[in-house]
């Protein structure tokens, strides 16, 4: 996979060490608004990037793709779902990831990566690891990529209202999501009731916000 | 003097580095040459570059003049500079059957396949100091280096006869006396221990990988600890080889083999009777076990260390070790004691300023010491009242009674 | 054997790293042997994937790789890695060692940091995004938009108690914290406060026993619900841990003997005047008539021992606003 030579290093550099900040930043304040940049390389990452895998038209959110090949590389292995379903080996977006990062495709109770094409799960969070008692930090890391993201009030049908807290959280805090299924909500919920194991997750929207949303993070939907 | 109460931390730094610089030169001798400590430091090459766990023997000679011959810091460097390498590609395995040896022994048959080969070893010299090193020169070098070329071509073998040889222990197995290594476990990509965090128990990639980075002398404490007497392997030396292996790896683009080079290295394995806590079994296949050991360069102590090590390790984790086991059998205590460059960072380490640690202890002792007295005065005090209340002489009266003033009680 | 020349091309694209992003001066500064931060990408993306577990997991051990630096292990290899792993070029670093910047480790630490990333350095707490420390916490509180990384030598506060990893593994994955409890009282009893003097046991979270690294007790409340991210590196331990903002720590006490600081009331630094900040003994030679510090080799009794604050950047504040 040596692909990733090809690319400018120190550019992919800088732009790694501010992504983990912005990544570090959101775990270690769940809830808060981190603006990601925007991965855009010269000779870049997004040139043939693979398009929506069930949605027809659109692409895949750049930031959330980009933010995810910050973190992955030979050493570990991931998982993509969009739809409801796991992608498999031959599909683009595999593919383009695996080509870029090193990383290869296993099945989703091995990996350690798991990316969502959209607010929703379909079930699928639940086949994720959620680490031992011995080694709590091999569960997985779950990126989902969501319409908007907001901490000012939202009404509307599409907006969640969630209410956060937690370490990290002084009191509490209040999140807008749009583009997420009120039932993932439960699903995640449910992935995080045997404390230390747990899921550890980011919201990232199409204008490049990112949420992070620690196994530590109590969430309730108002 | 003032090296942190004080200001001038940075001044003092930049010139402790000059200090470094003028010790290492004031003797105005001839400076030497990176060639010549390649050549001539062979040995303290092969050690730097095992224990810096990087095969590059002109950067090793370069780490052992900047470190003025001390093997732990050139290692260092080798360590420090190898982390800053691109992980290129991963070798294909190779074989000690692969390899072009320069010597080649066995203890456990007079005679064996291919024959003893006994190389370049001091093994059998009387240990007696060479005045004669003293007026050595280029010329003694030179006519030394003809006469052993001539000598060498009057019996020279011919090519590719030369340097390869079965492997015993392939006999010893053919011959049904070797306990099969487990299989899976063996087949298993090993464990980067540069890469990766380690956990116990660790597979046995992790074992030998820790193990062949480490410290010569830790590691010959350690195998000498337990064939002295703190364990109960015995073990015979199955085969070691020092020689040329050859370096593989796939082909990037197109996925061929290549050889890329070759490195010179040490191989030894050991072999010691597989004890079974089980009668039964121990009855129906009685068999021996096998300790591997590797390093780079020419390393014979090293390789045979971590062989006998890797043997009672392994006897070890299988419950088979009879009687006393000992440190040596632990795999945790072995395994994070044996790295030159953790154990000697960690030890040298007391040597950075402590005061703010120190002043906190200063504080735990004075509590301790104010709770001391003050529990001592607490017990004098009911001891006191104790004998008051018993109507008992005080301790004052008691003196009085039993040395009493004048000395002339007896008569 | 022969090269092809793709490979070629490969190996130098890797080995000589494109300038493009930086600026003219940094370029020339920098130095092109070292990727920047020293440590290539793939140990970066490791230690940045285990801190994020960390985070997740406040004072859980995270086991990492921890790659061979060139500082020495035992010496602030853990804070480094943190450090080298976290850095962005826009970054303002403080590395300190007992308070002090001018420490001779806090000197070298920032030297090779600053070697190998350029970055802008400060001793002004209140200025700096990253500060790297030794055994202390600076006085002055931090803020949220602030990173602590603490170098960490024992990592495990069970060693205490129980120097086998895999056995004190399985203590922290089942809670058994009960070894520690019985030390911490068999000390009280004997000698009247707990023995463990620096890096005090906290509970974080109410879930996983965290050793404080040797800070002084003094320093332990800075850490319950702080404002700042604190980040724990173990190089030769091979461990990183965390306590994110806002989360509880609560050092381990008994109901009859509550936690104590080393804080003697009164107390005051003989430099700025200050009663609240943990305060080292340092001794003072006397100057002779001409002004030179007289050396007494036979005996110390011309100088004298005097508290001094030992975060000095702090105290030389102080002194300025005095």
């Amino acid at each position: 996979m040596q692909i990733v030579w090809l690319q400018s290093p120190q550019t992919k550099i800088y732009y790694n060490a501010s992504t983990f900040r912005h990544l570090l930043d959101s775990l270690a304040r769940p809830g808060k608004l981190n603006q990601l940049e925007y991965p855009e390389i010269p000779g870049g990452w997004l040139d043939e990037a693979p398009t929506h895998p069930t949605r027809e038209n659109a692409t895949l959110n750049p930031y959330a793709l980009g933010a995810f090949l910050s973190l992955i590389d030979g050493e570990v292995s991931f998982a993509i779902a969009s739809g409801g379903t796991w992608l498999q080996q031959e599909s683009a977006a595999v593919r383009w990831l695996s080509l870029r990062s090193g990383a290869s495709l296993k099945s989703p109770s091995a990996v350690a990566f798991a990316f969502f094409c959209e607010g929703r799960s379909g079930g699928l969070l639940k086949e994720l690891s959620q680490g031992t008692l011995l080694e709590p930090e091999s569960s997985a890391t779950a990126f989902y990529c969501v319409e908007q993201l907001s901490d000012t009030p939202k009404t509307g049908r599409d907006w969640l209202e969630l209410e956060l807290s937690g370490p990290g959280i002084l009191h509490s805090r209040r999140l807008y999501v749009a583009g997420m299924e009120r039932s993932e909500i439960v699903a995640i919920n449910a992935s995080r009731g045997n404390y230390p194991l747990g899921i550890d997750l980011y919201l990232i929207d199409t204008l490049g916000q990112c949420v992070g949303l620690p196994r530590t993070t109590k969430i309730l939907n108002r | 003097m003032g090296y942190v109460a004080t200001k001038g931390g940075t001044e003092a730094v930049l010139k402790a580095e000059q200090l470094v610089e003028y010790f290492r030169l004031r003797g105005e001798s001839e400076p030497i040459r990176i060639e010549q400590i390649q050549d001539q430091f062979r040995l303290a090459v092969d050690r730097a570059m095992g224990e810096g766990s990087l095969y590059a023997p002109a950067l090793a000679a370069l780490a052992l003049k900047q470190s003025e011959g001390d093997a732990v810091e050139a290692s260092f460097l080798l360590r420090a500079y190898r982390s800053t390498l691109p992980r290129l590609s991963y070798s294909l395995p190779t074989s000690g059957a692969r390899m072009r040896a320069i010597r080649r022994i066995s203890s456990t048959f007079k005679d064996i396949p291919g024959g003893q080969l006994l190389g370049p070893t001091r093994d059998y010299q009387p240990r007696l100091l060479n005045t004669l090193l003293n007026h050595e020169s280029s010329q003694t070098v030179r006519r030394y280096l003809a006469d052993f070329e001539a000598q060498v071509r009057q019996n020279s073998p011919s090519d590719g006869q030369v340097g390869y040889f079965p492997k015993v222990i392939e006999s010893m197995r053919a011959q049904g006396i070797m306990a099969e290594a487990e299989k899976g476990a063996e087949e298993e990509e090993p464990f980067d221990v540069t890469r990766k965090a380690i956990s116990f128990p660790a597979p046995r990639s992790v074992r030998l990988q820790i193990l062949t980075r480490g410290d010569n002398g830790s590691l010959l404490a350690f195998a000498y600890s337990s064939i002295r007497g703190y364990g109960d392997v015995h073990p015979t030396l199955g085969e070691m080889r020092v020689g040329y292996l050859p370096v593989e790896v796939n082909h990037p683009l197109t996925g061929e083999v290549v050889e890329i080079g070759e490195i010179l290295a040490t191989e030894c394995e050991m072999v010691s009777r597989v004890k079974s806590t089980n009668e039964a079994e121990e009855e129906s296949s009685p068999k021996f076990g096998l300790g591997y050991g590797f390093s780079f360069g020419h390393g014979e102590d090293k390789a045979v260390s971590m062989a006998i090590l890797d043997r009672v390790l392994s006897a070890s984790k299988a419950g088979k070790l009879h009687g006393q086991s000992g440190p040596a059998a632990n795999e945790e205590f072995v395994l994070l004691h044996v790295d030159a460059i953790e154990a000697s960072g960690f030890t040298a380490h007391y040597k950075l300023p402590h005061y703010v640690t120190f002043q906190a202890d200063i504080r735990v002792l004075e509590r301790a010491k104010d709770h001391a007295t003050a529990k001592s005065a607490e017990s004098a005090e009911k001891h006191r009242r104790f004998r008051q209340k018993l109507a008992l002489p005080t301790e004052a009266d008691e003196v009085e009674r039993i040395m009493p003033d004048n000395g002339e009680d007896e008569g | 054997m022969k090269q092809p020349d793709s490979l070629k091309a490969l190996i130098t694209q890797l080995t000589a790293p494109s300038e493009e992003a930086t600026s003219s001066d940094r370029e020339q500064e920098e130095d092109t042997l070292y990727n920047f931060g020293f440590i290539d990408e793939d140990s970066k993306r490791e230690v940045r994937r285990k801190l994020l577990k960390a985070v997740a997991i406040p004072g859980h051990l995270v086991p990492f790789a921890s790659r061979d630096l060139p500082v020495a292990k035992g010496w602030g290899t853990g804070g480094l890695q943190i450090t080298l792993a976290l850095v962005k070029p826009d970054d303002t670093l403080k590395v300190i060692d007992q308070g002090d910047d001018d420490s001779v480790n806090a000197v070298n630490l920032r030297r090779f940091i600053q070697k190998t990333t350029n970055l802008q350095v400060t001793t002004d707490t209140l200025e700096a995004t990253i500060v790297q420390t030794r055994h202390r916490v600076p006085e002055e509180p931090l803020g949220e938009d602030q990173i602590l990384v603490l170098q960490v030598p024992m990592a495990d506060p069970l060693r205490w108690v129980e120097p086998s990893i895999e056995r004190s593994t399985e203590m922290h994955a089942e809670a058994d914290y009960a070894p520690i409890w019985v030390y911490m009282y068999e000390s009280v009893v004997r000698s009247g406060d707990v023995d463990i003097s620096s890096q005090y046991p906290v509970m974080v979270e109410e879930r996983y026993l965290m050793d404080t690294t040797p800070a002084p007790r003094y320093d332990v409340p800075a850490l319950h619900m702080s404002k700042t991210l604190y980040l724990y590196g173990a190089g030769r331990e091979k461990r990183i841990y965390a306590i994110p903002p806002y989360s509880r720590v609560a050092p381990l006490e008994f109901e009859d003997y509550p936690f104590k600081t080393e804080q003697k009331p009164g107390q005051a630094c003989e430099k700025c005047g200050s009663t609240a900040t943990y305060l080292t003994q340092h001794y003072i030679e006397a100057k002779s008539v001409d002004g030179t510090a007289s050396h007494s080799a036979t005996n110390g009794t011309e100088g004298y021992w005097a508290f001094f604050c030992s975060d000095t950047s702090y105290c030389n504040k102080r002194k300025k606003v005095i």
